[in-house]
Order: C-alpha cells, then sequence, then structure tokens
C-alpha cells in the first residue's frame, strides 16, 4: 500500500491489486452487496473501456459464455478482466480488447467475477442488454493486425497520443 | 449535519476504509480511508443529528487537543466527507 499526497486534497492511498481485489471480490461472495465498482485500471480493454476513467460494475459469476467480461484470478494474487474468447474443456481463454497479443489460459473456477455493467464516460452500458456494446463486441476485429491499426489510430486521435518517432518529426520540422 | 448509514467502515491492511453501499452495490471508487481519530468520530457520530460544534466536543473529550486546533480538524474532515458524500445536512 502506499500514499500519494495531493495538493489540496485529502492523500489517496493506492492497495496493491493482491489486497485491493480480495476486498471487492468479498464483498460480492459473502453476499454484502449484489454487486461492486471498481475503477477501470490499465488500457488492456481500450477502446471501450478507459484507464482510469470508467468504471466496471463486477457481479457474481453465475455463468460464463464466450464474450463476457471477466475478472479472474489468472494465478494466486494475480487478477485480470478480460473478455472470454473460448471456453473449452473447463478452460476459460481471455484477450483484452486493447491486446494485440496474449491471451490467458484458467480453469473455469478461476473466474472469480463478471462485469455486469460499464459505466463509460459517465454513461451506464449493462452488457447483457446494451446494443451499443453487442454492436462494439461484434464490430471489434479478432485480427491481432487490424486491431493495432485500430488501436493505433485510437491513440492518436481520440487520446491525443503523439508516438514518440511522430514528436520527434514534428520538433524537427519547428526547429527547421 | 447527519451521518448517511450506507457507508460502512472496514478495515484493510491495518486502514481503516469507509465505503458507499448503494442499491445493492458496494462503490469502491468512493472509498476514503480514515485515521484512527477520525474513524473515532466517525463511530460517535452515528445515527445523530450533529453541528459542528457537536463534533469538536466528541473530539475535546476524547483527545488532549486544543479547541482551535480540534475545530479546524473537524472542519477539515467534515468537508472531505460531505466531497465524497457521506454526510448530509
Amino acid at each position: 500500500m502506499k500514499k500519494i499526497e495531493r495538493d489540496g486534497q485529502t492523500p489517496m492511498l493506492m492497495f496493491d491489486n493482491s489486497v485491493f481485489i480480495p476486498l471487492v471480490l468479498k464483498e460480492i461472495e459473502e453476499g454484502r452487496s449484489e454487486t461492486s465498482i471498481i475503477i477501470a485500471r490499465g488500457v488492456s480493454m481500450r477502446p471501450f473501456i478507459e484507464d482510469g476513467r470508467d468504471k466496471l460494475v463486477l457481479g457474481k459469476v453465475n455463468s460464463i459464455a464466450v464474450g463476457d467480461v471477466i475478472l479472474a484470478e489468472v494465478v494466486p494474487s494475480i487478477f485480470i478482466c478480460h473478455r472470454v474468447v473460448r471456453i473449452e474443456n473447463g478452460m476459460v481463454t481471455m484477450r483484452g480488447d486493447g491486446n494485440v497479443v496474449g491471451t490467458e489460459t484458467f480453469p473455469l473456477e478461476q473466474a472469480r467475477a463478471k462485469v455486469v455493467q460499464v459505466v463509460r464516460k459517465g454513461k451506464t452500458y449493462t452488457l447483457a442488454t446494451s446494443k451499443i456494446w453487442k454492436v462494439y463486441s461484434a464490430l471489434w476485429p479478432r485480427s491481432s493486425f487490424l486491431r493495432r491499426y485500430l488501436l493505433a489510430l485510437y491513440r492518436l486521435l481520440w487520446m491525443r497520443q503523439i508516438p514518440d518517432r511522430l514528436t520527434v518529426i514534428f520538433q524537427t520540422k519547428k526547429s527547421v | 449535519m447527519r451521518v448517511k448509514n450506507n457507508f460502512l467502515l472496514r478495515e484493510v491492511v491495518g486502514e481503516k476504509i469507509l465505503i458507499a453501499y448503494c442499491g445493492g452495490s458496494a462503490d469502491f471508487t468512493k472509498a476514503l480511508s480514515l485515521n484512527d481519530s477520525a474513524a473515532y468520530l466517525w463511530h460517535q457520530l452515528q445515527g445523530r443529528e450533529f453541528k459542528v460544534d457537536d463534533a469538536v466536543k466528541v473530539m475535546l473529550d476524547a483527545f488532549e487537543v486544543e479547541e482551535a486546533e480540534a475545530r479546524q480538524d473537524v472542519e477539515e474532515l467534515l468537508a472531505s466527507w460531505k466531497a465524497v458524500g457521506c454526510i448530509e445536512d
């Protein structure tokens, strides 16, 4: 755990995921609440779920299907929240929408929570019924090649993140 | 003022954390960390109407602190609680 001082605001406590996520899961698993709400961290579920901006509403795992977004303990104390891409012989494979390469495969029982809603830019999407989520899920490419370019475009146009090599080109042109 | 009864104090690795419960959800995006004296005040203010003076008195009765210092701490604390919505007027 670390404490982050913020000007004019109460300090922010940052817990390690291995401490924080079990606490969040305990609320659901012990039935104290139906769902737990957390801030999404990381960029691996881009472009729909953005780091630090959006919220995830987690519920119990009553069933898992391909396309669901699951929070799993992929190895002890390591938690990942990605989309299910395959279920075979009791093993689940997940892949982040924002990941070009890499998947996680683990036994079904290691799925600890299901994302039931996403609060994106303040608007709530219920994943089981949202048409926008369904259309996005159907259109977002599985191909690594297409993903690489779409994600690069997303970073450039929406996130205004200019790659280092382009920054160098712009700076060089300005200085000439 | 009154503390809302949908906030619960939980202990996580030695830290006291106030968590919001709303509509069947535990909202960890509105969690607030309290030190020991703030947690004591939170417990004392549960289930009753109070004013800033009442909160200051709770602190003065429990801790050896000057009134001006207690008042300043209480005012800052209540402002931060108001900001996350765990007390209401």
